[in-house]
């Protein structure tokens, strides 16, 4: 989860120096949501403890076996 | 000169085409098509090139009157600012499943095939390494490296097709009946939602040039999408026959296995895993393409490039959070990733269509 983490951070930071020097600052808004969910989504994969997966759940949901 | 505009050919978008539909149709088309319609499944392309041929016509009635927009744009325009962006978002939120499914795929291939002892997320962070540089160098590189592409692909196929060619037994594709064109018809419903991919090229419609030839070009590689994926159920069929497929992970990758040249040459499946790499490749390359410009056209941005970045993060994730294992990846594709396919490729562009005439927006 740390390389997870540090990379998210390292890349984040770098695209958004590079995105302020164009002056979008709609882009960089985006940009953070985008990576404040990827951020969201690594925390929730890596500290989960469920064994299912969200396909098993899509697929339990509509009574598929496999 | 296109170049220079960021821009590739409509030639070029087809063969892109087909090379990123290669990989599920190695993957789906032998098992699935002999599942439903038994020995006679080799024949499910003839039904299946019908409607993707009108798919085609289609996409090229979209692009008459807004020749420099994409399918996002033609969707707002058609069906107004609110309602395209929703359904652009539901594109798009498809798309990033769809990407994590496939690249979940080929590091559970490679997994189960050369690397066994490799770690998961390494194969799947190389993968994503190569697919971050591709999608910042922009369409125009990755375009020209696919003709390359395309023409490798062709020959191997040919290749590999000729070299099966002793070893098919024709009582296994033969004795075809007016019984079997039923099951032949439902089998060219697992056809119809790969080949449907055409459609999804176009989101990047703003970075593809003289689109008034959209149905010239598209007509001719599906004609050469519909020979080859033909050859390649006759051989895998021919060679196997029905009842072996249905019961075979990877029907196409065992019929290679079993060709050799003169009692010397074995071992062709090589052959068959470059190609697989590659269309993966291509075809996580392009969907990430078309990731990053549905944003870019929801939000309206200025700047495509950097959103690569987190949007292959959370593909990334999203192929180790959302499925397990390899069973529940083929039976996510079969149940609910091919019926969602021909919605998207299908019914909702025909939809669009219809509601853009009436309000003569198309």
């Amino acid at each position: 989860m740390i390389f997870y983490l540090v990379l998210v951070l390292g890349i984040g930071a770098y695209d958004i120096i590079c995105l302020k020097k164009k002056q979008i600052k709609k882009d960089v808004v985006i940009y953070i949501s985008l990576m404040a969910l990827a951020t969201v989504l690594g925390i929730v994969y890596f500290l989960q403890t469920d064994e299912k997966s969200l396909a098993g759940y899509i697929l339990n949901l509509i009574n598929i076996e496999w | 000169m296109l170049a220079k505009k960021g821009k590739i050919s409509t030639r070029q978008a087809a063969l892109l085409f087909y090379v990123m539909t290669l990989s599920p149709e190695i993957r789906l088309f032998p098992q699935n098509t002999v599942k439903m319609a038994g020995k006679a499944g080799w024949l499910a392309p003839v039904v299946a090139i019908a409607p993707t041929l009108l798919l085609v016509v289609l996409v090229n009635s979209f692009f008459k009157k807004n020749q420099n927009a994409n399918l996002s744009d033609i969707y707002n325009i058609a069906l107004g600012k609110v309602v395209g962006k929703i359904v652009v978002s539901l594109y798009l939120i498809w798309i990033l499943i769809l990407t994590s499914l496939y690249i979940r795929y080929y590091a559970e291939r490679l997994l189960s095939s050369i690397l066994p002892h490799t770690s998961l997320v390494f194969i799947i962070l190389i993968m994503l390494l190569l697919v971050f540089f591709a999608v910042r160098n922009g369409l125009v590189p990755l375009a020209r490296v696919n003709e390359l592409f395309f023409g490798m692909l062709i020959v191997s196929a040919i290749l590999l097709y000729i070299l099966a060619l002793p070893d098919i037994e024709y009582r296994n594709i033969m004795n075809v009946c007016t019984s079997d064109a039923w099951p032949v018809i439902k089998a060219s419903s697992s056809i119809i939602p790969i080949w449907g991919y055409f459609l999804f090229i176009f989101f990047l419609g703003d970075r593809i040039n003289d689109k008034e030839n959209i149905k010239k070009f598209g007509f001719k590689i599906l004609l050469v999408k519909f020979i080859i994926t033909i050859m390649m159920l006759i051989v895998t069929i021919g060679s196997l026959s029905a009842t072996a497929i249905s019961n075979i992970a990877l029907p196409f990758f065992a019929m290679v296995k079993d060709i050799e040249i003169l009692d010397t040459f074995e071992r062709m499946e090589s052959i068959i895993f470059s190609i697989w790499v590659i269309t993966d490749f291509i075809t996580i390359t392009v969907f990430s393409f078309i990731a990053v410009s549905m944003l870019k056209s929801i939000f309206k941005l200025k700047e495509g490039k950097f959103l690569a970045s987190p949007i292959l993060l959370i593909i990334g994730i999203g192929s180790l959070f959302f499925f397990k294992d390899i069973f529940e990846l083929e039976a996510f594709s079969n149940y609910i990733g091919l019926p969602i396919n021909a919605l998207l490729t299908v019914i909702i562009p025909i939809t669009v269509f219809i509601i853009g005439k009436l309000r003569e927006k198309i």
